[in-house]
């Protein structure tokens, strides 16, 4: 059934990644396949025993695995091995029934999170945020950032000023000004070329000359686009260009992550000015003023394109990075602030240029100490200054290129930051992060610290992955006094919601437990009036077990006089 | 991934914020005081977004969130009960500030306190992710909107909202009558209206006590309002137009004030309230109204049609089509307007033919007095009322079509040609086609006439159109066993009497009536055609063939010629299928005696006949046909067509040599010819009294035939013409009197419990077993298209088919009935 030549769908990864994408697919944890997916895993390959993620999660019955799977563009067709596996292996007819809807000709969205953002930054942009305008051909203009430009193309990188001098103009790259470099191509390769350097999906190759696109891809050293061009360009029927297409935003969006990286670790990290405070640590609570003398915001920002200065509290030392407020805004609380109308980022107003609609940035280098100066709402709790550098790192890799690796030791404070950030998918990879720990104590982690946090950041993965390691060795907490302050927090949880009638650790240890002893959930009593037939020795051990550790359990929480 | 980092394995501690405790809530409270103080007194602009954001997430993290959401509830409630609603009062009551520039004062505060709560809730937003949702209470940002109804609206008792509401509409009011409104600031209160919900917990003053999820103060306040003064303005508008009492008045007008209305409410009211609001006037102006208007004598639906008014009547369709979709005050009324013009048809059409007579009475009177100043003397021609009634059919069934042609414009041109309107009408059209009782043979005459005169020299599509209207009326005809049973008389005249214009006419109607209902209502028809056409092949077998004469004279020609004097004598025989045709076999007749000639003719045609078709049963009619007969009178000679029976008179006993008997009595001839009575009757009085052809001279010279009357030769018989016709009385195709219509209807009778016993029989043979109901509805299905069967004619069916055990009753189940085989 495999046809030849057919690329996709039949290579081997025996990473240990995709390894853990195939569990999770079996598991039908959504949360964890989605942040693989994210990583940019291709999707369409097996593991060593021939599943895809796509069968497992079918035949597993996990249907919103499947389809988020799907949506992301996995391939099913009943034409391939891995397809009519995945159709005919399915657990329920629901399941089918979506895999038989996904026919390989309509569009998914392979992009990443951080590829759609960028693309609506161009598409419909909620703020002004644009600083340059690209003059086309025809008369047209696109509103676009000079920093996407240059991550995205080296030729833009290294030619973006002589591009606007040609131009005559600070801020118009001016396609039909006399002698402009790259002249002699049409409007529609333009408009194609910034979709794509904005990593819009659609990739639609109608109304376009692919020769003069491709031309222009390579006069702007954009080599990759050009070979998809080809590419594409070369598949007959409308299934083959779709599987293409396919493939080749899967591509896209990878280049872009790469350049991205480049981009942030090279203009942005490497950047970063740290500045001894001048009052010596604040404890948090002493408002900080905007310090930096002009000269410094200027030099900081001059050559990222950045149009906001991020301050950290280092404890004993600020540091400032030249970010951008189109990328930051990803954060729901940033989003808040640029789009509120106090004082923070009022200046802003000012630097617009009214008719055009985008920022002159030649404002803010001409008046540098008006450059917005925005800051975390939470200092990073950490005294050792490399491990909030880091943390730091972990946030703009997030925010401008969907990277998701964190490091288990700054997993909390992620989650912390993420949450006060109003950035849930970061807050979900922290707590993703933190269950993934193999060995608390080797961490040097409390299990009560993390209950702790999950509360306050509202995450519900991390409450019942606690509860589930304290009802594997709940002797050991038993006798902690720490759990019994645990316990009394958990209950006091309930007095301000109201809503609840049990306490929640408890009731989660409880469910645990039953697991653990594998005890069925309507006969979780052992009672010894009944004497029915002899069941296996080892159900009965395992209840009384069960009981004993039970009983023990509550024996604490009626100490607490916690019992209602 | 992750450069520069120090990787140290040093222990973990947990978020500091989580630890640290201290925290003076009362500082951060202030510094957020004041904050939403200077929101709200638009100051807003030195204030930054995130200290404010980092006071309240720290309040939150230390589970000060409750804290905070109440005193920030409570300091936006102040705000607007202390300051913006006094602001409000103030101008309310300066008389220097009119409405209009007090809604301004209004939506401005509005706006302002709606861009600073934006504010207000930017800053909170962890409050409201964290501590609102979690307790499901309201977000900030409608709290404040909550606050805004509850301390500025709707304070002391409804103070600024009732004042509003009334402002707003009164603006309404005033626009209706005409005047410019601003509709922006109504659109922007009614939009803050529509923002202030209305939930259970606050409103517990309310009357109806029902606020339901989704209700707001527009809806809840506003709306009964509107729709109370709206209802008022409605009635008002209504009744005015109504004391006109002009339906076209009305009906414009309508049109006008909902066009008017629709506009207006499209242009300050929201969405919510426009079908309620449309459907209150809908109410208003049309479902209470319109029926009486279109019942308006002078000026009301019935005038409008008959002066076909069609774009008044299609306004009016547009009306109703507002309140109903099935149109049934429309359909009413024009039912009944139908069954008027019904009546009235019937009317004009006695008027018409009252009105052709005096007319017809008048010329010749005119011709009379011409004639007789002349010297000559006319006499009046005397119609029987039995034409009278013909003409009146044919009127009849003509007016009725153009009152269906009338009702088909209006249709098409005001009703939208609407499918149920058309359903109404043309069951109206049956109702009063099938209360005349004969309308069926009406058709029957009104084809009859056309195919016999009418269509004279038509051109093939008037041919056609006449004929497809016949179809129209065919259609409402519910007895259609009637019809065919009068128009198988009609026709079976035209073909004997061979008085169609042309074959292909009749062919035509056959086909259309074929086409309409079916084969087996026409076979028949059909059949009787095919006979004619036989009959005609036979005879001219016979005359040339069988009993040639002349040259190649055959024996049999011969013998014929013999027996009439060595003259020619030819036979023109239609043979009839007696199922087919309406004639019954006449016993009466086989007794008739022929004359020599005759009888050759019979027997010859009777053996050329039987050796084609051994076995048929030849029966002869001599009371059908006609003899051409050439008369020596002293004068001249004449060609005469008569009668056979006249003829069969004629030649058996004026036919002597001289000297032979010349004379007969009535009672002599009847014992010569053995022709029945009245037979004879109608006959002599053809030959003896009609005018143009006193052939015979009948002594006493009196109008009718009494016994003892004595008849001979009228020697001075004389005619312009050498050809002459003897019309026999009373025949050709005339209405039929009550005394025959009671024959017809009774052959009807007995031809329908034949036709049901039969259905009944067919249906129970297939189902074998069958419950009364369901037997009694599929008698009706297989019998509607030629009659509709009442249930208890069918029951008296069933039960003398169970008399002649056919059917019998099921033992256990006496509403069941068995076929028995």
């Amino acid at each position: 059934m495999i046809h030849p030549g057919e690329k996709m769908g039949n290579e081997y990864d025996l990473s240990e990644e995709f390894r853990e994408l195939c569990v999770a697919c079996r598991r039908g944890d959504m949360e964890l396949v989605d942040k693989y997916i994210s990583s940019g895993i291709n999707l369409n390959q097996m593991d060593e025993w021939d599943y895809s993620p796509l069968i497992l999660a079918s035949i597993c019955g996990h249907e919103d695995v499947v389809k988020l799977l799907l949506e992301k563009g996995c391939i099913v067709s009943r034409d391939t091995f891995e397809g009519s596996r995945a159709i005919y292996g399915a657990l329920n007819d629901s399941i089918r029934s979506l895999l038989l809807s996904y026919d390989i000709t309509k569009a998914v969205d392979v992009t990443q999170p951080f590829a759609s953002h960028i693309s609506s930054l161009f598409l419909k942009p909620k703020f002004v945020s644009s600083d340059l305008i690209l003059k086309l051909p025809d008369g047209d203009i696109s509103r676009v950032h000079r920093f996407m430009l240059t991550s995205m193309s080296d030729y833009f990188r290294q030619n973006i000023d002589t591009l606007l001098a040609e131009s005559k103009s600070r801020y118009c790259i001016d396609t039909t000004a006399p002698g402009f470099p790259l002249a002699d191509f049409s409007a529609s390769s333009w408009r194609f070329l910034v979709d794509y350097m904005y990593l819009d999906p659609k990739l639609d190759l109608t109304n376009v000359e692919v020769d003069d696109l491709v031309e222009l891809a390579r006069s702007v050293e954009l080599p990759d686009l050009a070979s998809s061009l080809i590419r594409i360009s070369r598949q007959k029927t409308r299934a083959e260009q779709a599987k293409v297409k396919n493939e080749v935003q899967r591509q896209m969006c990878e280049i872009a992550r790469g350049k991205l990286k480049r981009f942030v670790y090279d203009q942005i990290l490497r950047r970063a000015l740290v500045v001894k405070k001048e009052d010596g640590p604040s404890e948090g609570e002493g408002e900080d003023i905007d310090t930096l003398p002009g000269a410094q915001k200027r030099h900081l920002v001059e050559f990222s394109g950045s149009d906001v200065i991020l301050r950290v509290d280092l404890g004993e030392n600020y540091a400032y990075y030249p970010v951008h407020r189109a990328i930051i805004s990803r954060s729901e609380y940033f989003d808040t602030l640029f789009q509120s109308s106090f004082a923070d980022t009022s200046a802003f107003e000012d630097a617009t240029v009214p008719d055009l609609g985008i920022i002159d940035k030649e404002f803010f280098l001409r008046n540098p100490e008006t450059i917005p100066v925005v800051s975390l709402p939470t200092s990073p709790s950490n005294d050792i200054e490399g491990q909030n550098l880091q943390l730091v790192e972990i946030l703009l890799c997030f925010l401008y290129f969907d990277n998701a690796e964190i490091p288990s030791e700054l997993a909390m404070d992620t989650l912390v930051l993420a949450d006060s950030l109003f950035i849930d998918r970061l807050k979900t990879m922290a707590a993703i992060a933190i269950t993934q720990i193999k060995d608390y104590d080797e961490e040097g982690i409390s299990l009560y610290d993390i209950l702790r946090v999950s509360w306050q950041a509202r995450v519900q993965r991390l409450e019942t992955h606690v509860a589930k390691i304290i009802s594997e060795n709940l002797p050991r907490y038993l006798s902690d006094p720490e759990f019994m302050d645990i316990v009394r927090e958990s209950a006091e949880r309930i007095q301000a919601r109201e809503d609840y009638d049990t306490i929640e650790l408890i009731a989660d240890i409880k469910f645990y437990l039953r697991k653990k002893y594998f005890i069925d959930d309507d006969e979780e009593v052992l009672d010894p009036t009944i004497k029915g037939e002899i069941e296996d020795e080892n159900y009965s051990q395992r209840k009384y077990m069960y009981q004993q550790e039970l009983d023990s359990l509550y024996m604490l929480v009626g100490k607490l006089g916690l019992l209602a | 991934m992750l450069p520069n980092a120090s990787r140290g394995r040093t222990k973990i501690r947990p978020p500091r914020k989580i630890l640290s405790a201290g925290m003076d809530v009362d500082k951060s409270w202030a510094v957020l005081r004041k904050a939403i103080e200077e929101i709200q007194h638009k100051n807003a602009s030195k204030l930054s977004f995130e200290e404010l954001y980092r006071k309240a997430y720290n309040l939150v993290l230390r589970k000060h969130g409750k804290l905070l959401y109440d005193r920030v509830e409570d300091e936006i409630c102040k705000y607007l009960s202390n300051e913006v609603r006094l602001r409000l009062l103030e101008k309310l009551n300066s008389p220097g500030t009119d409405d209009h520039q007090f809604l301004q004062a209004l939506n401005l505060e509005w706006e302002d306190h709606l861009l600073s709560m934006r504010m207000i809730s930017d800053v909170l937003m962890y409050l409201d992710r964290v501590y609102a949702k979690e307790s499901h209470l309201p977000l900030i940002y409608d709290v404040g909107l909550n606050a805004f109804r509850d301390s500025v609206i709707k304070y002391n008792d409804n103070e600024i909202g009732g004042k509003v509401i009334g402002i707003i509409i009164n603006y309404l009011n005033t626009s209706r009558y005409g005047e410019m409104v601003d509709k922006f600031i109504i659109k922007a209160i009614i939009y803050m209206f529509e923002s202030l919900t209305e939930t259970l917990n606050i409103d517990v003053s309310s009357a109806t006590g029902s606020t339901s999820y989704g209700e707001n103060y527009y809806l809840h306040y506003f709306e009964p309002k509107l729709m109370l003064s709206s209802h008022e303005y409605f009635e008002d508008k209504a009744q005015e137009l109504l004391e006109q009492r002009s339906g076209a008045v009305y009906i414009e007008k309508v049109t006008q004030l909902i066009q008017e209305e629709e506009s207006r409410i499209q242009l300050y009211l929201p969405d919510v309230s426009a079908p309620k609001l449309i459907e209150l006037m809908d109410t208003d102006f049309i479902s209470r109204n319109l029926e009486s208007i279109m019942m308006l004598e002078t000026d009301g639906a019935k005038s409008w049609i008959a002066d076909d008014n069609f774009s008044l009547l299609q306004q009016l369709f547009t009306l109703i089509n507002r309140v109903d979709s099935e149109h049934e005050m429309l359909k009413r009324r024009l039912r009944a307007i139908i069954m008027i013009n019904g009546e009235e048809m019937n009317k004009q059409t006695e008027e018409e033919l009252d009105q052709e007579v005096s007319q017809r009475k008048q010329e010749e009177e005119k011709k009379r007095e011409v004639a007789e100043s002349h010297g000559k003397k006319l006499i009046a021609r005397h119609r029987s009322s039995k034409e009278q009634a013909t003409r009146y059919a044919i009127k009849w069934i003509q007016n009725f079509l153009t009152l269906k042609r009338k009702y088909d414009a209006v249709i098409e041109r005001s009703f939208d040609n609407n499918l149920g309107v058309i359903e109404e009408v043309d069951a109206a059209f049956s109702t009063f086609l099938n209360g005349n009782s004969k309308s069926a043979e009406y058709l029957s005459l009104y084809i009859d006439d056309s195919i016999r005169k009418s269509l004279k020299d038509k051109s093939a599509e008037e041919i056609d159109h006449t004929l497809d209207n016949c179809i129209v009326v065919f259609r409402f005809i519910k007895d259609k066993d009637i019809f065919e049973k009068y128009y198988k008389n009609h026709l079976a005249k035209r073909l004997l009497q061979q008085k169609s214009l042309s074959s292909e006419i009749e062919m035509n109607m056959i086909a259309k009536l074929k086409q309409e209902i079916g084969s087996s209502f026409t076979t028949r028809l059909e059949g009787m055609f095919k006979d004619i056409k036989l009959s005609q092949e036979l005879s001219a077998e016979f005359n040339e063939r069988f009993a040639r004469q002349g040259a190649g004279e055959t024996e049999v020609g011969a013998e014929i010629r013999k027996v009439n004097h060595d003259r020619r004598l030819e036979l023109d025989a239609s043979i009839l299928t007696t199922s087919f045709w309406p004639m019954p076999i006449n016993k009466v007749m086989e007794g008739v005696q022929y004359p020599a000639e005759l009888q050759i003719l019979r027997e010859k045609y009777k053996d050329f006949y039987e050796g084609k078709h051994r076995g048929r049963n030849l029966t002869w009619a001599p009371n059908f046909g006609t003899v051409d007969i050439r008369m020596h009178f002293t004068k001249k000679i004449y060609e005469v067509n008569m009668a056979t029976l006249a003829a069969i008179i004629i030649l058996k006993c004026f036919n002597g040599n001289e000297g032979e008997k010349n004379k007969y009595t009535f009672e002599e001839i009847q014992e010569v010819t053995q022709i029945p009575t009245p037979d004879l009757n109608r006959h002599l009085q053809s030959i003896s009294v009609a005018s143009r052809s006193r052939l015979l001279k009948k002594t006493p010279m009196s109008r009718d035939i009494r016994p003892g009357d004595v008849f001979e030769i009228n020697e001075h018989f004389k005619s312009p013409q050498a050809r002459i016709k003897v019309l026999t009385v009373a025949s050709g195709s005339k209405a039929e009197d009550d005394t025959q219509r009671n024959e017809t209807m009774e052959i009807i009778t007995k031809s329908r419990i034949v036709e049901t016993e039969a259905a009944i029989v067919r249906i129970m043979k297939a189902r074998r077993i069958l419950k009364h109901q369901e037997l009694i509805n599929e008698v009706i299905k297989q019998l509607i298209s030629r009659f509709k069967p009442q249930p208890s004619f069918i029951k008296q069916r069933i039960e003398d088919l169970i008399e002649k055990e056919y059917l019998r009753r099921d033992d256990a189940d006496r509403s069941v009935y068995q076929y028995l085989a």
